[in-house]
């Protein structure tokens, strides 16, 4: 027998094999259904193939995430070995992939071709036979004779840092499978479920639906994105799909092009997860109402710490602004102080956390040492408390104008100019006019967006918010500036500093 | 240059991908680039560059060059 205690996902699987060899658990963008004994069988021959490459435990595979079965035979193929996949974009650029390279070391990558480094596209492995049902594999050879355990490195997900340089974060077993149990126990995935996943692979929020699906024993219909919306709905429909994950941009995408047809699979979906970047109050109210039967649920965490707290916006509908609370006792939040001190419930810091679900450092180990305080994680991200646990987020750390000492959210600025103006297109800015003041807060509002007069706007607003924190410019721009990520540019870019 | 020649060089232009890549069967969403961004990206390009407003409620059915063309067709009387 092959030994996959230090996997709750693969022991999960090799159990749900067993017990609904026949039932589908993967289709295929094709349409292709893959069955639980086929996906363990698989797996097994992925392992038996990299073993073949000289793989073993501790070895880094290079590994596009394609929305294809081999990525996902694969994947979890160095899982059961005890090999490491760095999980890649496949559209990564050439600049990026030599930078993601040159700080993982991979010994061999799967779906990009590496210089000096064994590489082979999907299109050229044949470690599988998916027509042959009765293939036997050689478990002996994929038997990993040296115990793993869950706290071995299982992936390494590169997010961006603050610096600029993408930051390589690394993901035990332990990680991954408390972070499924964590998700599953607060929506309830079952056996039953069918999901269409069209999140990308390559990131977190994706990547870990699909571990909570294989966790559950359900189904995952892999679905090429969101931008084809009657495909969508027609896979809805074609397979009695009972929940997804969306992002907030696509719920925007989904708005506008395709109104609110969406609301005539409510009665079949049972829960739709929502995370990574902060949804509207206003859009979650939209989305509750028309769905007013599904669990709907929205988390908050980050790669390094997936998920740590959790909303659903029916049952928590008297806490909808923030981002929820933690659900299991094994997530430790807590607001620090920038001198490492806890602060009182209600007062802002930055958000720490600790648990099982949260990594244990970066590739590189000086990033490791500035990422925490005392064990706890830290975000990066601003907020607080309330007495009840609900978490409410401020804003980015990173993103905060100082103005003559005092800290300005941009996010707080903007979101009264939206209930003012009505625009949703705004962007608070520092700028340093004088090089005498500092920083002050110039709003940006894009072209025609705007609902009511701007001098009215200014009128309001100043109602609104504190002296310091009032707009010292207001314009109305053709664009917002936006940062290479597609993020709005908040924070002026600061000289460097001095030798 | 015919109408759908030009709706098919905008369409390359917007998702930054070889003209001889946008066949009339080639949908939306078949190609990496063309995912939700690109689709806005499409569809803002071809308002501006035809000078034509596709209605709200026809988006949803545009889901191929072809659909896009006849749409566009349409629109032009």
């Amino acid at each position: 027998m092959v030994d996959v205690s230090h996997s709750s996902i693969l022991a999960a699987i090799f159990r749900h094999a067993v017990a609904t060899p026949d039932k589908t658990v993967i289709v295929t963008t094709e349409g292709r259904e893959v069955s639980w004994s086929e996906l363990q069988r698989n797996i097994m021959q992925g392992a038996e193939w990299l073993s073949g490459q000289g793989i073993t435990r501790g070895d880094r595979v290079m590994i596009s995430a394609e929305k294809e079965v081999e990525f996902i035979y694969l994947y979890l193929a160095a899982h059961l070995i005890g090999a490491v996949n760095v999980v890649v974009d496949a559209g990564i650029n050439t600049a990026h992939l030599q930078y993601i390279t040159d700080m993982a070391r991979p010994a061999i990558s799967i779906g990009l071709k590496i210089g000096g480094i064994p590489s082979s596209f999907y299109s050229e492995l044949e470690f599988y036979s998916p027509a042959d049902a009765g293939s036997k594999t050689n478990e002996g050879q994929v038997a990993n004779h040296d115990p793993l355990t869950p706290d071995d490195t299982a992936d390494i997900l590169f997010t961006s840092g603050s610096t600029g340089k993408p930051k390589g974060v690394l993901l035990s077993h332990a990680n991954i499978a408390a972070s499924a149990e964590n998700i599953n126990a607060f929506i309830g995935n079952g056996a039953e479920d069918v999901e269409l996943l069209g999140l990308s692979l390559y990131h977190s929020f994706g990547l870990g639906r699909l571990r909570c699906c294989l966790l559950a024993g359900g189904t995952v219909i892999l679905h090429n994105g969101f931008a084809n919306l009657k495909s969508v709905f027609n896979t809805f429909e074609k397979y009695c799909v009972t929940g997804f994950g969306m992002v907030p941009a696509i719920w925007e995408y989904i708005k506008r092009f395709s109104g609110t047809r969406i609301a005539r699979y409510a009665p079949q979906i049972r829960y739709i997860e929502i995370g990574s970047a902060i949804l509207p109050t206003e859009d979650k109210k939209i989305i509750s109402e028309l769905f007013p039967t599904s669990r709907i649920c929205m988390h908050y965490g980050l790669t390094e710490a997936s998920r740590a707290t959790f909303i659903d916006f029916h049952k928590d509908r008297a806490h909808i602004e923030s981002v929820g609370k933690r659900t299991e006792e094994r997530v430790d939040i807590r607001i620090f102080a920038s001198d490492g001190k806890e602060v009182a419930v209600g007062e802002t810091g930055e958000i720490c956390i600790k648990g099982d679900i949260v990594t244990a450092g970066y590739l590189d180990s000086a990033q490791t040492e500035e990422g925490f305080y005392n064990g706890y994680f830290r975000t990066g991200d601003s907020g607080y408390m309330d007495e009840e646990g609900y978490l409410y987020l401020v804003d980015r750390i990173k993103e905060i104008i100082n103005v003559g000492g005092y800290n300005v959210s941009p996010v707080e600025i903007e979101e009264e100019v939206k209930k003012i103006s009505g625009a949703e297109s705004v962007c608070i800015a520092a700028t340093d006019p004088d090089g005498i003041l500092g920083e002050v807060p110039r709003l940006l509002i894009l072209k025609d967006t705007l609902k009511i007069d701007i001098e009215e706007l200014r009128k309001r607003l100043r109602e609104k918010v504190k002296g310091y924190k009032y707009p010292r410019f207001f314009e109305i721009v053709d664009s917002l500036p936006l940062t290479t990520n597609g993020k709005k540019k908040r924070i002026k870019e600061r000289p460097q500093s001095q030798p | 240059m015919s109408i759908s020649c030009k709706i098919k060089e905008i369409i390359a232009d917007a998702l930054h991908i070889p003209l001889e890549s946008v066949t009339d069967e080639l949908s939306i969403g078949g190609i990496p680039q063309w995912d939700s961004m690109g689709n806005i990206a499409v569809i803002a390009a071809l308002e501006e560059k035809l000078n034509i407003e596709i209605p709200i409620e026809d988006l949803f059915d545009l889901n191929s060059v072809r659909s896009i063309i006849n749409e566009i067709v349409k629109i032009n009387g």
